[in-house]
């Protein structure tokens, strides 16, 4: 390009006091002339701050999609982070319950047995998920977590909620196929519930995870021998529905522990508090 | 010029996440921003929020340059909309420093005559209101919509303003 703007205009025009009709001259120019663009002179210390502030998006790790669709929802930030980075809502952790649950389901169109196996599989993936919530072990966080200016109990509360809707959702969503199993299909609801919230109760006194494993193994297990001595019996009728725990009664009770689980954890919140800082 | 990456160059490295050759065009590129968009509105932070947002837009997409013209132009449609996004966020803020009358000295009238012609004294010419108008839609390339925001002033506004400038830079260049 052959012609330039005058150094002294150009100079004036960095000042705004150039007339309307040089700006938009010069300002056609600048856009395809790198020279003068070279030439203009802006406060050094506002395009260093501004390129900070640049540099901190595109340095940023990129948000998974569980904590852009918490922003969508109007979650601050740094809670959005902190429930983002739950374990449980990990892509290979949504993964493997996705294929855990089809294979149940499968295994429930099979026959009584199959169908108790679901029923008894489902409560125990929200209990792992939120015993996977928060801790040492699990979570790659967790020294960002403690030291997060929010309470751990919140936190984990938090994240609870978050694992105990995506597992509802999934396993709700895949147990679709077994509708003609009537109200039992929804049967595994009240005992996720009653003992997640005994999970969470429990993880008061000891590591979430001792308290996740703790429970849903004696949950296997009385199940698994309740079945056998049904079995053994004259089989008449629905086999799920002898369950004691799919029984009305059985029903009543996870519900009342859910409801104890919950006055127990808002009681003993401080402990959570402690233990997660020592 | 000077054996340097042209900014298409740039724009490839940047789609390969090469942070470097955003920075490089960031240094070609914020000043003029800067200074452009300062033009468009009297509020410095304002200002800053929209090159910080302009050059995140560039980092993220910038498979939206089509390759014909200049990247400074995209640069600009960009920069100039994001202003226009913190500007309908504040609404009150509205004002385009062109609109509080700069003085236009002796020397700039003379240099206007000299370097544009009539075109330029013609402008120079329209009240604030007619010129800022025929700036935001024909010489910053924006809609009369966006033009609007950027004034704060109603579509319907633009419209008859942007008609009587038109008649009144007819009279003056016949």
């Amino acid at each position: 390009m052959s012609w330039h703007v005058d150094p002294a205009v150009m100079e004036r025009y960095a000042r705004q006091e150039v007339g309307p009709a040089d700006a938009a001259s010069i300002e056609a120019h600048l856009v395809d002339c790198g020279a003068c663009r070279a030439r203009l002179h802006v406060d050094p210390a506002r395009l260093d701050r501004l390129w900070a502030g640049v540099a901190d998006v595109v340095d940023e790790p990129s948000r998974n999609p569980v904590e852009a669709l918490l922003r969508q929802l109007g979650v601050r930030d740094r809670t959005a982070r902190l429930v983002a980075a739950t374990p449980a809502l990990h892509m290979p952790w949504l993964v493997a319950m996705a294929v855990t649950v089809a294979l149940a389901v499968v295994a429930a169109t099979a026959g009584d047995r199959g169908f108790l196996f679901f029923l008894v599989l489902a409560p125990v993936l929200p209990i792992a998920g939120v015993a996977a919530a928060y801790g040492p072990r699990v979570d790659p966080m967790y020294e960002l977590t403690v030291a997060a200016p929010m309470p751990a109990f919140e936190l984990l509360l938090l994240r609870s909620t978050a694992v105990l809707t995506s597992t509802v959702l999934l396993v709700g969503v895949a147990a679709i196929p077994l509708a003609g199993e009537g109200w039992l299909m929804a049967a595994w609801l009240l005992p996720a519930l009653g003992l997640t919230m005994a999970t969470l109760a429990l993880s008061t006194v000891m590591s979430p995870i001792h308290a996740g494993v703790g429970l849903a193994s004696t949950w296997a297990a009385v199940a698994f021998l309740n079945v056998r001595g049904l079995a053994g019996g004259d089989a008449t009728g629905d086999l799920a529905s002898r369950v004691l725990a799919f029984s009305p009664a059985g029903q009543a009770l996870f519900l009342t522990i859910a409801v104890i689980g919950t006055f127990v954890v808002i009681q003993r919140r401080e402990t959570l508090e402690i233990r997660s800082n020592t | 010029m000077e054996g340097e990456p042209s900014d298409r160059v740039l724009l490839g490295a940047i789609a390969d996440a090469d942070r470097s050759a955003l920075q490089t065009l960031y240094e070609r590129h914020a000043p003029w921003l800067v200074l452009r968009l300062s033009r468009r509105c009297s509020d410095p932070d304002l200002v800053d929020q929209a090159v910080q947002d302009t050059f995140v837009a560039v980092w993220r997409k910038p498979g939206s340059y089509k390759g014909s013209g200049e990247v400074g132009a995209w640069i600009w449609g960009i920069g100039i909309r994001r202003l226009i996004d913190q500007l309908r966020r504040r609404p009150a803020l509205a004002a385009t420093p062109e609109l509080e009358g700069i003085v236009v000295s002796a020397e700039d009238q003379v240099l206007a005559g000299v370097e544009h012609g009539d075109l330029a004294s013609a402008l120079n010419a329209l009240s604030p209101e007619l010129r800022a108008v025929v700036q935001a839609t024909i010489l910053d390339g924006l809609t009369i919509r966006e033009a609007g925001r950027l004034l704060g002033i109603p579509s319907g506004t633009v419209k008859t303003r942007m008609a009587r400038a038109r008649v009144q830079l007819r009279e003056a260049l016949a």
